[in-house]
């Protein structure tokens, strides 16, 4: 059951290592990139690579590891906006490449299609005999990890930014998506506390201790996203209902 | 035309534009105060522990249930608040996030929680206390009077 040193997860650790190292190298380049960025990406990778160390066994572990990895790291580096420092960073035909990337991306950065990664990637993982499987296969357990971290980073970033995306929606359809997720992780948790249809072959001490690690860790982790939406938000520009009429303007 | 200019930026969000964002916002934090500090981490009540203990698996089930409802209506408030907040606003969300007027609200709004929350549900209810025992009715009475003072003091910051 002990996946502390899963070898596979070193890949994952060495590709953490290298975006900081990179990003680092770019914005110390750039010399007017924000501190605070750099900050939250740098604290994102720190994030990942104490969730990939983390010298812990059993299901609450594996819930502390896994909110780490699916939905704090991600935010962080999501804020650190990579995709922009990158973009004010390599000559421009390149850039342009990388634009046309993202624009390929359309289908992918959508609140709907994030939501379905991530939420059929829970309930594949604790619904299904997967999560037992993870346990004894370090390779199948590291691509959970990967898609929760791939699919926690594109959410963030459709939801909050700030890296450009493409056709990105209001501000009220992406609290929507955001209220989504937070009412279906808190149903799985409080299923997965209950036992109900989940297929988690662990002690049911573990297992309520997991589920309530999950259940709160999710709040303060939607928390922080709902800030992260709240503080890139930008105004549109328009006149205030009724203020053309009795505005002391006209 | 720099006139009408000055004019919209100056007079940002009316008071009376963000008081319902505010205050609605300020319930469903309010109501986060009050579900993740005491009903989670001093475990002091849960929503309906007067009427279900919390002893008891059944007991348990149904105050984890009614929780849950409350988590869902807090985070709904949370949420509406902050949609109506953007679709009111008018200026640079520094500005508004900066301003004593919609922190003003946003304490009131969490005062009006705990009032409503101590009228209703701890006095004419009865559905749960803050913190059961002897000295029950004297916890009640202190978290209606923070309210109070959350209420008073985000009225006065707010102008």
């Amino acid at each position: 059951m002990n996946h502390a040193h899963h070898p596979d997860g070193g890949l994952l650790l060495l590709g953490s290592a290298t975006l900081a190292v990179t990003y680092e190298l770019f914005a110390t380049v750039r010399g007017d990139w924000s501190r605070r960025r750099t900050m939250s990406f740098l604290a994102g990778c720190a994030l990942l690579v104490v969730a990939l160390t983390w010298d812990g066994d059993g299901f609450r572990a594996h819930m502390a590891v896994h909110l780490t990895i699916g939905m704090l790291a991600p935010l962080a580096l999501a804020l650190g906006a990579p995709v922009t420092l990158l973009l004010r960073s390599i000559p421009r035909p390149a850039g342009r490449a990388v634009g046309r990337l993202l624009a390929r991306l359309r289908g992918v950065a959508n609140p709907v299609v994030t939501l379905l990664l991530n939420l059929g990637g829970l309930t594949v993982l604790y619904f299904t005999p997967l999560y037992a499987w993870t346990t004894r296969h370090p390779g199948a357990q590291l691509l959970v990890h990967v898609h929760f971290l791939l699919a926690g980073y594109l959410f963030a970033w459709v939801v909050a930014g700030p890296d450009p995306a493409p056709r990105r929606p209001s501000v009220p359809a992406r609290l929507v998506a955001l209220g989504v997720a937070i009412a279906f992780h808190a149903v799985v948790s409080q299923m997965m506390y209950a036992g109900v249809f989940v297929d988690l072959p662990v002690p049911v001490a573990e297992r309520e201790a997991g589920a309530t690690l999950m259940y709160y860790g999710g709040d303060i982790a939607e928390l922080l996203l709902a800030v992260a939406l709240v503080s890139g938000w930008r105004v549109r520009r328009r006149w205030p209902r009724g203020r053309a009429v009795a505005g002391p303007v006209v | 035309m720099a006139g009408s200019r000055r004019g919209m930026t100056t007079s940002t969000t009316p008071a009376s534009g963000i008081a319902l964002p505010g205050i609605v916002l300020g319930v469903g934090l309010g109501g986060f105060v009050d579900g993740i500090l005491l009903h989670q981490l001093l475990q002091w009540h849960h929503l309906l522990s007067t009427r279900y203990s919390v002893d008891t698996v059944d007991g348990l089930r149904m105050n984890t249930f009614a929780d849950g409802l409350f988590h869902t209506v807090t985070w709904l408030a949370v949420l509406i608040g902050i949609g109506l907040l953007y679709n009111r606003m008018t200026a640079d969300r520094r500005q508004v996030w900066g301003s004593r007027t919609l922190w003003g609200w946003m304490l009131v709004g969490w005062g009006l929680f705990n009032l409503v929350e101590g009228l209703i549900d701890h006095q004419i209810l009865g559905i749960h206390h803050v913190h059961g025992g002897p000295q029950q009715l004297w916890w009640d009475l202190g978290f209606l009077g923070f309210g109070a003072v959350l209420v008073g003091f985000g009225w006065l910051l707010r102008r």
